[in-house]
């Protein structure tokens, strides 16, 4: 029997793709499997486009004691027997339905992630990016994506202390809304998402399972046509309630770091619900399942198979507890009020079993749908990116010294580099008491209770850039990231990275893609930096046309000493201030993709560049120097340039107390400025 | 100075951090450098005047921050 096309394209599944899950299941699916090897096999879930190339990072490390894409996120060591738990994930496909929504949902899925792994969650960061302000559906996107990010996290009780928002023609109605979330937990308490253990319960905990987001997967993140379709998508975007997951976050804290003997796995309900969260616990322990859908609560009747194990209903979590805690695993969520019901069992087989009412439905194997098909292409270099990117920033006519002042006024307003104050005050960034330097800096910098230490945690990328060269924006995206940790004082120790392009069916965009992760595995090298987790998202297109190529790089690193930190503002005055890594005269390349030149001559045109080897040295030298108790401040010096740097420095200071910064003083020393 | 005004200005070139000392520690801050081969570059000094000058650039910052806090136009 021929599967109809509608069926197909319904999982976003080619008929090539279903010929081979035929071939390798030996039957036809079913409806319901249908449906849960196309959300398994899509590129959010499967990572079916990406996966080759994702294995270029460099991953290992002796900080790292999670396995990169094994568990729902990355564990660093820190010291002092703690660790620091993250990841990034994009929700741009949801946010550009219904940016409230979408964008909340997207805070509470990457707090689900962190806690799935024992982790508090401590902070959060959002790396953000729209289209210009002045169109309206922009400014909507944007009031509304600021305001979910804040109505959640704010309710959540985490702080959000840091991320960036940029503006680009490119992200026209396709926003990317990138949260990053960091927990921490004790090194020896790190939980899994595994299901192992013949007769160990499978525990659904949290919401009860709605109609909501069905195909936010498979759909939304996969199609390749997602403009098309984004009005009747609607009801695949996922409804958030922040104060059940703060019930949620605390009662599974409380299991994992006092009642772990209890459990063998924790794990979160995401993209493809029910349908990802026992699979891939299943692949991890090695075992098979049985499922019981009549048992798991419903918010509506009349709720099909496929509709329950596909449901991305927020705010739920699986639990694999061992068969003779049940009851106390139970006891514990009432005593939070949340809702704990056994849905299935884990079995010593190597299949999900789905049964209603006693019923057999469906029967899905582990491997067949866990390990999606994976395609490598050869990308194409755009012709007319290439063109531009050879195009010389040095043929336009110098900027007259009488109208610089002018220019950086002009400048230092534009969205790109303006305060981003009024979006950040809508975030609470002190709560939980932790956070040493707020947002508005360089990096955010969070102590770690009970110890000296502290971390520091800053997210980075430059769509403009990788436009150009896609291979040194993705080196560049990991080197700012660095250099904004390092003014803070830490030293840069890991990675998690959010990989947003256009569909990588367009072999332009393929090599755009190929081309970030080759730059940021060469910086992660040359700063020893690993990637430890991350995510992609494809299919990000705007009137046709894809969106910039936008890695996301969030970086962590650690303060042996938190008091020792550093921030961007000049504190007094009367202190000298210094260029480090670089001399006031600069060649006319260093304006590739700058956002002088667009604003100024109206062109993104150039190769960025960037030593990493010379940056590396430079790293040493900052944190040396402030490990010799030398300096006062530390602003990375990019976007804008060196006169935003500095103006930035000066204002940064705060309003009661404006510093200004002089050259005048300066005269008679070989290193000094020769303005 | 003797190259382009806008690159040395609003250029992006990457691995550069603008750093401030005590007045005393400028030299060992420059010893430093010169032992790991970074390049150093005194600009000057911070002052309480509210004014930015650096190079052509004498900027009142009171009107600098008033255009980088409305640059969102919110």
């Amino acid at each position: 029997m021929a599967v109809e096309q509608e069926a197909l394209d319904a999982v976003a599944l080619s008929r090539d793709e279903y010929d081979l899950l035929v071939g390798r299941l030996g039957r036809e699916p079913n409806e319901v499997e249908l449906g849960m090897f196309g959300s398994l096999w899509s590129e959010h879930c499967g990572y079916k486009n990406s996966r080759p190339l994702l294995r270029r990072f460099p991953s290992g490390g002796d900080r790292v004691l999670t396995r990169v894409g094994e568990e729902n996120a990355g564990a660093i060591d820190i010291g002092d027997g703690w660790a620091v738990v993250m990841k990034v994930e994009s929700h741009n496909h949801p946010s550009a339905i219904e940016p409230y929504e979408g964008a909340a949902t997207g805070v509470g899925g990457i707090v689900r992630d962190i806690f799935a792994m024992g982790a508090y969650p401590i902070a959060l960061l959002d790396s953000l990016r729209f289209g210009p302000l002045d169109e309206g559906n922009n400014r909507y996107l944007f009031e509304g994506v600021v305001g979910g990010i804040g109505g959640y996290g704010n309710c959540l009780g985490i702080p959000t202390v840091g991320g960036e928002v940029v503006f680009g023609g490119s992200y026209n109605g396709n926003p990317l809304v990138n949260a990053m979330c960091v927990g921490l937990v004790r090194a020896d308490g790190i939980l899994s998402a595994n299901a192992s253990g013949k007769g160990n319960a499978l525990l659904l905990v949290g919401a009860d399972t709605g109609r909501d987001g069905i195909h936010g997967a498979s759909g939304l993140a996969s199609r390749t046509d997602p403009e098309a379709r984004f009005e009747e998508m609607r009801p695949a975007v996922q409804v958030g309630n922040p104060f059940l997951e703060k019930m949620l976050m605390e009662a599974c804290h409380e299991l994992g770091s006092e009642h772990r003997d209890w459990i063998v796995g924790l794990q979160d309900l995401g993209a493809a619900g029910l349908t990802s969260s026992v699979l891939e616990c299943c692949a991890r322990g090695d075992s098979g399942a049985v499922l019981d859908l009549d048992c798991v609560p419903r918010r509506e009747s009349g709720m099909t198979p496929y509709e329950v194990m596909l449901s991305e209903s927020q705010e739920r979590m699986l639990v694999i507890a061992k068969r003779e805690h049940v009851a106390d695993v139970e006891a514990l969520f009432e005593r939070w009020e949340v809702d704990c019901l056994e849905i299935g069992q884990v079995t010593d087989g190597d299949e999900v079993v789905l049964r209603e009412d006693g019923v057999e439905v469906g029967r899905v194997p582990v491997e067949v749908a866990t390990e999606a098909p994976a395609y490598t292409r050869d990308g194409r270099r755009s012709v007319e990116a290439l063109a531009r990117s050879q195009a010389n920033p040095g043929a336009f006519p110098d900027l007259k010294a009488e109208a610089a002042t002018e220019a950086l006024v002009a400048l230092i307003g534009r969205p790109n580099l303006a305060s981003k104050a009024e979006v950040f005050r809508q975030y609470d960034h002190q709560v939980l008491a932790n956070t040493v330097v707020a947002p508005g800096g360089d990096a955010a910098v969070l102590r770690v209770p009970g110890t000296t230490r502290g971390i520091a945690v800053a997210t980075d990328g430059n769509g403009r850039y990788c436009q150009l060269d896609a291979h040194n924006g993705g080196a560049i995206a990991v080197a700012e990231a660095a250099r904004n940790v390092v003014c803070t004082g830490a030293r840069p120790v890991a990675v998690t990275d959010c990989l947003n392009f256009g569909a990588p069916e367009n072999l332009e965009v393929y090599a755009t893609l190929s081309g970030a992760v080759d730059g940021i595995s060469a910086a992660c090298e040359a700063f020893g930096t690993p990637v430890v987790s991350g995510n992609v998202s494809l299919y990000n297109e705007s009137g046709g046309a894809p969106v910039s190529p936008t890695p996301v790089i969030g970086m962590l690193g650690v303060l042996e000493n938190v008091h020792a930190h550093l921030a961007a503002a000049f504190e007094r005055a009367g202190a000298e201030v210094w260029l480090l890594g670089g001399t006031v005269e600069q060649p006319a390349r260093t304006l590739a993709g700058s956002e002088y030149l667009e604003a100024v001559h109206g062109a993104i045109i150039g190769t960025p560049t960037v030593d990493l080897a010379a940056e590396a040295r430079l790293h040493d030298l900052v944190l040396g120097a402030n490990d010799a108790g030398l300096l006062l401040s530390a602003h990375d010096c990019s976007d804008g340039g060196l006169a935003v740097a500095l103006a930035e420095c000066c204002l940064l200071g705060g309003r009661s107390r404006w510093r200004g910064a002089s050259t005048r003083p300066c005269s008679g020393r070989g290193r000094d400025a020769s303005w | 100075m003797e190259g382009r005004v806008d690159a040395a200005l609003f250029g992006e070139g990457q691995g550069r951090i603008v750093v401030s000392v005590r007045l005393e520690a400028g030299e060992r801050l420059a010893a430093l450098a010169e032992e790991l081969g970074v390049a150093a570059t005194r600009l000057g000094s911070t002052t309480d005047e509210g004014v930015l000058r650096y190079g052509p650039i004498e900027a009142d910052l009171a009107e600098v921050r008033e255009a980088w806090e409305s640059g969102l136009g919110l």
